[in-house]
């Protein structure tokens, strides 16, 4: 590409790519503008049952109780997809560490051998495992399954600090299939 | 960003897992799958004694400009109602009026969790991220308005409301910590979404939160951090028309309030022995409503009129008798105690 081609292409590279920011941007804007509306347009309200008077509702943490409660007969199927976030795995670990949720009762399964997540795994007596999942069948998310006896329990957690991850167990059959390995 | 995220994870796996139930993909695990055989049921007449023990009838103060009530919620010390449409009441439990509680909007629908709470749905529309289909990939889109019909809180933080947009059925969830709506699309279109959608209603029983889909009779009992279903597989005669109107789920039976060929039934099955009993009338030709089970009680509400359909005199004690006289004077509604027979 000659100069002169690339001086009179630069400056519309650099036009297009702010036009395509101010976009985002003012789609952004038109999010939190749409948000706030629905926040106005709020179609329910919550009282105080014994007062009648509009209520604040506590944003409960609920890990520990959860943790505490179904420590004894519980175990945990995690599938990591490959490239996710490793401050969500992380923080799994750590909560569930933190909560003293039995390590040895996780299992990590990866699409593809993770030394990283593996190692992290053994130190800390996670079972981890290398599962080659059917094409089409691999989801983009991180997928858990937590037992309690055969009582399927979907639990949420938020230490307080991001990333908050949400457990849960799924009945969308792909799923299911996909963790059916673990069984 | 990642709060929005979990909160889209959260909202699509319990959609998923409902409208799956909705469409049948899912299998429930519950002794009730066996399937009910309505033409192998027990059929006969029983006294009402045999089912209940002891009964109570409670009148109700008045409701202002002498509303109609409808809609019991009975929690640990009062009696709620919706008076008209605009009104929710609260009784004690002698049946004297407590409070009220008018919004000031028409009130579509309202819940009441862990007896500390009550929620009030009013006639609105939703702005809600939009899951647009059920996999996984599927970015979530903001700005589908859809009108809920009802709701219940699943938990402390999350509000299940179904609700639709034209003849499109959605089930969506409102979660108190992002303060956003998440709506995903049923697989149901036309006049079956309505049907289904419609009719579909949250029940409290014995103090857990039921969903009930008054055309399969699937039921999908949600705990705090527990949910699952009962998904009895109705058969019937041919060309007999089935509707679930109510259902409670208390010890180990399963209670079904149900029209069946437009003639009003109580089914009573048997989670652990599989075996069902339809009553229609009892020995003595009363009809057998079903309320809220709470505390082994079957709560009731009608008008005060309505009685004879379902008590003799003789099965009151002459306190009760006597306060229902004053209430058919007083044109009152009452809240028949139904005291189970201990199992």
């Amino acid at each position: 590409m000659s100069t002169k081609t690339a001086l009179i292409f630069f400056p519309l590279v650099v036009a297009m790519l702010a036009l395509v920011l101010i976009s985002r941007h003012s789609v952004n804007r038109l999010e939190e503008a749409l948000l706030r509306d629905a926040e106005k347009e709020r179609v329910f309200e919550s009282y105080t049952l014994s007062s009648f008077n509009a209520s604040a509702l506590q944003d409960k943490v609920l890990v520990s109780e959860l943790c505490q409660s179904y420590l004894n007969d519980s175990s945990l199927v995690a599938y990591l997809p490959s490239g996710l976030c490793r401050a969500c795995f992380s923080s799994l670990v750590f909560s569930l560490h933190d909560h003293e949720f039995p390590e040895d009762r996780i299992t990590i399964i990866s699409e593809q051998e993770d030394f990283e997540v593996k190692k992290e795994c053994f130190s800390r007596g996670i079972h981890y495992m290398v599962e080659k999942l059917p094409v089409g069948s691999i989801p983009d998310i991180m997928v858990f399954r937590l037992y309690r006896g055969f009582l399927p329990i979907a639990i949420e957690y938020n230490l307080n600090r991001e990333p908050l991850l949400p457990l849960f167990l799924s009945d969308d059959e792909r799923l299911l299939r996909i963790l059916t390995h673990a069984d | 960003m990642m709060k929005d995220f979990c909160a889209f994870l959260l909202t699509l796996t319990s959609s998923v897992s409902i409208l799956f139930g909705v469409t049948g993909c899912i299998s429930a695990t519950t002794d009730a799958e066996a399937g009910i055989d309505l033409r192998k049921v027990s059929k006969g007449r029983i006294p009402l004694r045999d089912i209940y023990d002891k009964i109570e009838v409670v009148p109700l103060d008045n409701a202002p400009d002498g509303l109609p009530l409808s809609e019991l919620s009975v929690t640990a010390d009062r009696f709620l109602l919706k008076g008209g449409d605009r009104l929710i009441l609260s009784y004690r439990q002698d049946g004297s009026l407590a409070d009220s509680l008018n919004p000031g909007k028409a009130i579509v629908d309202y819940s009441v969790y862990q007896d500390k709470t009550l929620d009030v749905l009013f006639f609105a529309e939703m702005r809600t991220y939009h899951l647009p289909d059920l996999s996984l990939s599927g970015r979530n889109a903001l700005d589908t308005l859809v009108t809920p019909t009802r709701l219940a809180r699943r938990s402390e933080k999350v509000m299940v409301l179904p609700g639709y947009k034209g003849d499109k059925d959605y089930l969506c969830e409102y979660y108190f910590d992002t303060k956003k709506y998440y709506a995903s699309p049923g697989k149901l279109d036309g006049e079956k979404t309505k049907q289904i959608v419609k009719g579909m209603r949250f029940l409290r029983s014995e103090n857990r939160l039921l969903l009930l889909y008054p055309n399969s009779g699937l039921i999908w009992v949600c705990g705090e951090f527990t949910y699952g279903f009962l998904r009895p597989d109705f058969k019937r005669r041919e060309g007999d028309m089935l509707e679930i109107t109510y259902a409670q789920v208390a010890d180990r039976n399963v209670y079904y309030s149900l029209l069946l060929n437009g003639e009003e039934h109580l089914l009573v099955y048997d989670q652990t022995t599989g075996k069902g009993r339809l009553l229609k009338t009892t020995r003595e030709g009363l009809s057998l409503p079903l309320g809220e089970i709470r505390d082994g009680i079957n709560y009731f509400c009608c008008p005060a009129d309505e009685l004879p359909r379902y008590l003799t005199r003789d099965l009151l004690d002459s306190e009760s008798a006597s306060a229902v006289d004053a209430a058919v004077r007083n044109g009152a509604y009452v809240i028949i105690k139904y005291h189970f027979v201990p199992s």
